[in-house]
C-alpha cells in the first residue's frame, strides 16, 4: 500500500502525465513495419484492409489543399503505416501536379517529388512511408472515376499497401461535415461478394456514367479520426477563442454557387427523365419505366438534400436573429417601461 | 511581378491552425516526455499590407548544445531544398519567418534569426508553445529590432 501512495505522491509532485493509449499510435516501430511489409497479408485477401484511421493533421492538410484548389482537382501523397487490417494515415503532402482527369497516371509526374519528400521527411523524424494518395472532386462527390480506378489498380500492384482517398471540399463546406472517402480497388477479374449498397450520394449528371461503370470495382474503407492529447488541447484553445467566427458565418452565402449548381443539375435530371417518360409511353416497355422511376426517386432524393441544406442555412439565420438581435430589443422595451 | 507589399512594416501576424497542428505534430514526433528539447522550423506565407499571413510551415533538422548556448546547427541545404519543393506546389508562399516551441526565448534566437533573415529581411519569430498551460493561444510573435545603445 505504501508504494502505491508513494507513487501517487511522486506523480503529483513531478507533474507526470500519463501517455494515453491514443498517443501510442504516433510511435513508429520500424521493425514491426518491416515485418508486416515482408509478410504481405493483403496479397491473399483482396478485402484485407477494412478500416482506416486518419490523423487530425492529415485531415486538415487534405481539406485545406483541396479547398485551395477551388474548382480544380488537386492531388497529394499520404504518409503512414499499417496495423493489422487497419491503414493509418499520419500525414499528407501536396503534389505539384496539374489537375486534370484525362491522364492515365497523373502521378508519374510527381514520383521524383514524392521520393525527395519522403527522404527529406525522414530527417525530421517523419519515418512513415507512402501509404496512399488523395485527390479532390470539387462538387461531384467521393468516388473513383475510371482513370482513378486504373491508377489505383496500378498502385495496388506495385506500391502495396496503398489506399486512395477522395475528398470533396465543396460539399464539405455546404454540408458542414467533411465529405471524404477511402477506397481500395479489387484486382482485375475479382468478383466481390454482393455487399449492401453504400451510402447514397448525389452524382451530377455529366459524371453519372463514369460513376456507374466503375462503382463495383472498388470498396470503401471504414474511416475514423484520431488526434494526440496535445492536438486536443490546441484545438480546444482555438475553439474557445474563435467560436464567435463560426457562429457568425452563414452557410447560405458561402455556398451560393454550389447550391445554384445543384439546382441546375436537378433540373437537367428531371428534363432527362421527362423525355424518357415520353418515349416510354410510345414504346410501352416495363423495363424502361422502372429505370425512369429509379431516376425520379434519385432526383427527388437530390432535391430533398439541397432543400435541407438551404433550410438549415435559413434556420440558423433566424435562430441567430432571435437570440442575439431580439434580446437587445427586449432590453430596450424593459428600459422604456422602467423609465416611464 | 513584384511581390505584394513586400516591404510594408508588419504590425499583425495571423497564424493558420494548420501551422499550429503541424508544429504540435512535429514536437510530438521528436518529443521525449519531460525533456524540453525544442523543435525548429520555417514559416511560409505572405505579407498583405502589414498583416503577415502565415499559412504553412515545415520542420528543419536543428540541434543545439545544452551546455553552450552559442553552439547550434540548422541545416540550410535542407531548408532550401524543402522550400523549393513547397514553392512548386504554391508559388505565392514565401519564407516569412521561423518558429520554435520554446516555451520561452533562448539566447541564440537572435543568431538563428539572422540566418533566416538571409531569406527574408523582415523575418519574424513565432514561439509556439506545444504544451500550453493557461487559457488563450499558445503563440507569441517576435520581430528583431536594432537597438543602438548609448554607452
Amino acid at each position: 500500500m505504501d508504494s502505491k501512495v508513494a507513487k501517487k505522491t511522486w506523480e503529483l509532485t513531478n507533474n507526470v502525465e500519463t501517455v494515453s493509449g491514443v498517443d501510442e499510435i504516433y510511435r513508429y516501430d520500424a521493425k514491426q513495419q518491416q515485418d508486416i511489409l515482408t509478410a504481405k497479408p493483403w496479397e491473399k485477401d483482396p478485402h484485407y484492409f477494412k478500416h482506416i484511421k486518419v490523423s487530425a493533421l492529415a485531415l486538415l492538410k487534405m481539406v485545406m489543399h483541396a479547398r485551395s484548389g477551388g474548382n480544380l482537382e488537386v492531388m497529394g501523397l499520404l504518409l503512414g503505416k499499417v496495423d493489422g487490417n487497419t491503414m493509418i494515415v499520419m500525414d499528407g503532402v501536396a503534389l505539384p501536379v496539374e489537375g486534370t482527369e484525362t491522364r492515365v497516371n497523373a502521378q508519374a509526374q510527381a514520383y521524383e517529388y514524392m521520393a525527395a519528400y519522403t527522404e527529406a521527411a525522414k530527417q525530421v523524424k517523419r519515418l512513415e512511408n507512402a501509404i496512399g494518395w488523395y485527390h479532390s472532386h470539387p462538387g461531384y462527390g467521393c468516388w473513383l472515376s475510371g482513370i482513378d480506378v486504373s491508377t489505383q489498380m496500378l498502385n495496388q500492384q506495385f506500391q502495396e499497401p496503398f489506399v486512395a482517398i477522395v475528398i470533396d471540399p465543396v460539399r464539405t463546406i455546404s454540408a458542414g461535415k467533411v465529405n471524404i472517402g477511402a477506397f481500395r480497388t479489387y484486382p482485375k477479374g475479382y468478383k466481390p461478394p454482393d455487399e449492401h449498397p453504400s451510402e447514397y450520394q448525389s452524382i451530377p449528371l455529366n459524371k453519372i456514367e463514369d460513376f456507374g461503370v466503375h462503382c463495383k470495382a472498388y470498396y470503401p474503407l471504414d474511416m475514423s479520426y484520431f488526434k494526440s492529447a496535445m492536438d486536443r488541447r490546441l484545438l480546444e484553445s482555438l475553439w474557445n477563442k474563435y467560436w464567435v467566427n463560426t457562429l457568425s458565418s452563414s452557410s447560405l452565402l458561402t455556398n451560393a454557387d454550389y447550391t445554384t449548381g445543384m439546382v441546375f443539375d436537378l433540373s437537367d435530371k428531371l428534363e432527362q427523365s421527362e423525355s424518357q417518360l415520353g418515349r416510354g409511353g410510345l414504346i410501352g416497355s416495363d423495363a424502361q419505366d422502372k429505370k425512369t422511376e429509379d431516376k425520379l426517386t434519385k432526383a427527388s432524393k437530390d432535391g430533398c438534400k439541397t432543400t435541407m441544406e438551404v433550410l438549415h442555412g435559413l434556420m440558423s439565420q433566424v435562430i441567430k436573429d432571435r437570440l442575439f438581435n431580439q434580446v437587445h430589443c427586449k432590453n430596450q422595451q424593459e428600459q422604456h417601461a422602467i423609465q416611464q | 511581378m513584384s511581390p505584394p507589399d513586400h516591404h510594408v512594416k508588419i504590425n499583425k501576424v495571423v497564424v493558420h491552425p494548420l501551422v499550429l497542428l503541424s508544429v504540435v505534430d512535429h514536437f510530438n514526433r521528436m518529443g521525449k516526455v519531460g525533456n524540453v528539447k525544442r523543435v525548429v522550423g520555417v514559416l511560409l506565407g505572405s505579407n498583405r499590407q502589414g498583416v503577415l499571413d502565415v499559412s504553412n510551415s515545415f520542420a528543419v533538422p536543428f540541434d543545439e548544445d545544452d551546455k553552450d548556448q552559442s553552439v547550434w546547427f540548422l541545416d540550410h541545404d535542407y531548408l532550401e531544398h524543402m522550400y523549393g519543393m513547397f514553392k512548386k506546389v504554391n508559388a505565392r508562399e514565401r519564407i516569412v519567418g521561423w518558429y520554435h516551441t520554446g516555451p520561452k526565448l533562448h539566447p541564440n534566437d537572435i543568431a538563428i534569426s539572422e540566418m533566416i533573415r538571409r531569406y527574408n529581411p523582415a523575418a519574424v519569430l513565432v514561439v509556439i508553445d506545444a504544451k500550453p498551460k493557461e487559457l488563450g493561444l499558445p503563440t507569441e510573435a517576435y520581430i528583431s529590432v536594432e537597438e543602438v545603445h548609448d554607452v
